[in-house]
């Protein structure tokens, strides 16, 4: 059993499996569903700021500004079977898989030149993310 | 004698864990409390200015904002032109947290603004507002 010990903790030393998860978050939920706040031909500039406050890009167009509303999320996963970390001369990977996906809940408003809201696009990307 | 392996095993992932906990900020306050009393139609530019400082356009941007915003950890700046009718305002938060240990490790990073953004009219009164405080959720 001794030797069974031994022989565990060198396969791990050897082939040490490590794991690494990451969560990044850039800007603020988008407040509400658009599709309830917003109405074509209708809805001012001065609600969609009161609504969603202010975005985080502006486009100015011949026919009108655009905002762009944006909260990203990015998820990584890596699983690597080497030499733990801590082995620095002579460290190797056996195998190595990784995973990032990068999604955001994304919301583009178009306003005609009066400030009024003439179309929106908004999609939940986030709600496409898997949590691994 | 049989768990002496597995002992020395516990010790060294023990020994060989850590946690990490980094803040950072980035640009100035912007003063919650007077954003209350911006009034469309009467606060002028000036006001705005006096109240809430230079905007971010004219602010010279820090290093650590550099180095954020070069390694795609900042969100894209809100106008990269100045708007005449336009000012902006902002506090940048980040805050990253993670554990280290043997075989797993975890991090988690949050960046978040607090941001103002103004509109004027040609007669350079406040002409709507939109204010979000985004980067309080990370104190």
């Amino acid at each position: 059993m001794r030797w069974s010990s031994g022989l565990l903790v060198l396969a791990l030393l050897l082939a040490a499996p490590g794991c690494t998860m990451g969560r990044w978050y850039v800007g603020s939920p988008i407040p509400g569903n658009p599709a309830e706040l917003l109405r074509i031909g209708s809805t001012g500039k001065a609600d969609v700021l009161g609504h969603f406050g202010p975005p985080d890009r502006m486009l100015r167009q011949k026919s009108g500004d655009v905002f762009i509303y944006r909260y990203d999320q990015r998820n990584s996963s890596e699983l690597r079977i080497g030499t733990p970390p801590f082995i620095g001369i002579g460290a190797y990977t056996l195998f190595h898989w990784d995973k990032d996906q990068d999604k955001s809940d994304r919301l583009m408003v178009f306003f005609d030149p009066a400030g009024v809201v003439s179309a929106f696009g908004y999609r939940a990307g986030r709600g496409e993310l898997e949590p691994f | 004698m049989r768990f002496g392996p597995a002992l020395a095993m516990a010790c060294v992932a023990w020994l060989c864990a850590g946690c990490f906990s980094i803040r950072v900020v980035s640009g100035n306050t912007v003063p919650a409390e007077r954003v209350a009393e911006i009034q469309p139609g009467v606060t002028t530019r000036p006001e705005i200015l006096e109240w809430f400082g230079a905007p971010e356009d004219f602010t010279d941007p820090s290093g650590l904002r550099r180095v954020f915003a070069d390694g795609v950890m900042l969100p894209e700046d809100v106008l990269h032109l100045p708007y005449a009718d336009v000012l902006v305002f902002e506090l940048t938060r980040g805050r990253a947290k993670g554990v280290l240990l043997l075989l797993f490790n975890y991090l988690e990073v949050h960046v978040a603004n607090d941001r103002l953004v103004v509109f004027f009219d040609d007669q350079d009164r406040v002409l709507y507002y939109g204010y979000r405080a985004g980067a309080d959720a990370l104190e």
